[in-house]
């Protein structure tokens, strides 16, 4: 099977400081991947050079088989990358619908895809017309979600989504991964901290520390929490 | 009185028609395109080339927008894209453009001053008081400006990317969309509406070389107390353009002429973020 993502040997940063180095991984359509690390270790750096926010130095990056090295950051949208940021998200004076009409013009397919997703994030649909900036935390995440699988993306990007979110909300954007990625076989990287969460949802984990992968295994692994707790500890 | 009010909405108009194309691309690209001076002098030359053609005045309305945006999408092009990593030498190479621009209409035509025959000409009786007519116009012309701003910046596709882009422009990009076509479409508007600026304000002014350096120095206050904002800029243009015809009524046209920028640094001063919301 083609991987969804594939990277090979790559070193990236910013200006002449290197923060990522000969890092290498792969993930398979419909799977869950984390990547663990604390603050600083070059996790978000990662998905921004996946993106084409940051160049390639060395190494390459595979979407679907296909090369994508330094593409800017549109192309990758529109090569089916979905991509949540971690800070500066979302339009925050843009209205709810606004900010899905950037990714999907189409009005009818939006409120189809809020019906969709109204088990989880029932309250989006009340709000479609009040401004971004106006909604709760855990809201802007919901519709962080929303935005996100709008588009029937094939690999989605996802930076520390469970931040400073309550644990009902976590609980729903595991759900809504798990589904997701049954559903349609699409391949989600997750960076995140949050071990409990990344242990109820993901297939298999690498852990970063200083821009260098130094574990990684299946989260099926009876070991797995331990490995990753005594990597994020030392 | 009539009168009063009537100047102060017209020159405040006719700032807004001024400033509105500079703003759009201040707004969109973060840098002051010092070349809008050279597109309204050309919009102003291109009224009289219409007029030398023996065409009626209202054709330089569309010839003037279209020259203007033509030239526009050819500076973006060739000069401003390769330095949108550079906004500083993006602005200084805009202030080259207009000295160029000004350059090549004199080795075209001379440094004389030419007028214009206005398409509309005579006075109204306003509440008693009788008024130019073609000042009037201009009002209607402002305000249908900002009408049409407004609904392709709220009501279209392409308003929706800009007003993204204007916001958070990697964000916009991480979205698929290509901010560089939105700067592309944004700096040729914003030329074309500086070139069909020159050409209504010609029944105003006269047309020499340097006619767009006069108006540029006021738009480019308008637009720091603006920010990126339309509705912003048509307080600004009311506030200042008003102080400027005011100065100048009760005391001296010279002192209004420097109204709207010494009124604009105190303003800035005061409250940096001017007009505009945040």
């Amino acid at each position: 099977m083609t991987p969804a993502l594939d990277i090979k040997g790559l070193s990236s940063g910013y200006g002449e400081a290197l923060v990522l180095r000969d890092l290498s991984l792969m993930i398979q359509p419909g799977e869950i991947f984390a990547l663990l690390g604390k603050n600083g270790m070059g996790k978000s750096t990662l998905l921004k050079t996946i993106m084409g926010f940051l160049p390639v130095r060395q190494g390459h990056i595979q979407l679907a088989g296909n090369r994508t090295a330094n593409l800017p950051p549109y192309r990758m949208a529109r090569r089916s990358v979905a991509y949540i940021p971690q800070e500066k998200a979302l339009f925050q004076d843009l209205t709810v619908l606004e900010n899905l009409k950037l990714v999907m013009p189409d009005t009818a397919a939006i409120k189809a895809e809020l019906e969709r997703t109204a088990r989880w994030f029932p309250v989006l649909q009340k709000r479609v017309h009040q401004r971004a900036g106006t909604l709760s935390g855990g809201e802007q995440k919901m519709l962080l979600m929303v935005r996100a699988m709008l588009p029937k993306q094939k690999l989605m990007l996802i930076d520390e989504i469970s931040e400073g979110l309550q644990p009902s909300m976590v609980d729903a954007v595991s759900d809504v991964l798990r589904t997701e990625r049954a559903s349609r076989d699409v391949a989600i990287l997750l960076v995140e901290q949050n071990v409990p969460f990344v242990s109820s949802v993901a297939d298999r984990f690498s852990v970063l520390k200083q821009g260098e992968i130094v574990a990684s295994g299946s989260m099926a692994d009876a070991d797995a929490s331990a490995v990753i707790d005594r990597q994020l500890s030392v | 009185m009539t009168s009063q009010i009537l100047d102060i909405l017209t020159s405040a108009a006719i700032l807004y028609v001024v400033a509105a194309g500079l703003l759009i691309v201040f707004g969109v690209m973060k840098i002051i395109n010092f070349a809008h001076g050279g597109f309204l002098t050309m919009g102003g030359y291109c009224a009289l080339a219409t007029a030398d053609l023996g065409l009626s005045p209202l054709f330089a309305i569309p010839i003037s927008f279209l020259f203007g945006a033509v030239v526009g999408m050819v500076v973006e092009r060739l000069i401003v894209r390769p330095l949108y990593s550079r906004p500083l030498d993006a602005i200084l190479a805009t202030w080259g453009l207009g000295i160029i621009i000004g350059q090549l209409i004199t080795l075209i035509y001379d440094r004389g001053v030419h007028f214009v025959q206005s398409p509309i000409s005579g006075a109204v009786d306003v509440m008693g008081e009788s008024y130019s007519q073609y000042r009037l116009v201009m009002l209607v012309v402002a305000i249908l400006f900002g009408v049409v701003l407004a609904a392709v910046l709220h009501g279209t596709r392409l308003g929706l990317m800009t007003r993204a882009v204007i916001m958070n422009e990697d964000l916009a990009r991480g979205l698929g969309i290509d901010s560089g076509l939105v700067r592309f479409v944004t700096f040729s508007l914003g030329a074309g509406l500086a070139s069909l600026a020159g050409t209504l304000i010609t029944p105003l002014s006269s047309v020499d070389p340097s006619l767009g350096i006069s108006w540029l120095v006021n738009a480019f206050m308008l637009v720091l107390v603006s920010g990126s904002s339309l509705v912003s800029l048509g307080i600004a243009a009311v506030v200042l353009g008003g102080a400027q015809v005011l100065i100048s009524s009760y005391a001296n046209p010279v002192y209004g002429s420097m109204a709207i920028v010494i009124l604009a640094a105190v303003l800035l001063r005061v409250r940096p973020q001017g007009f505009a919301n945040d």
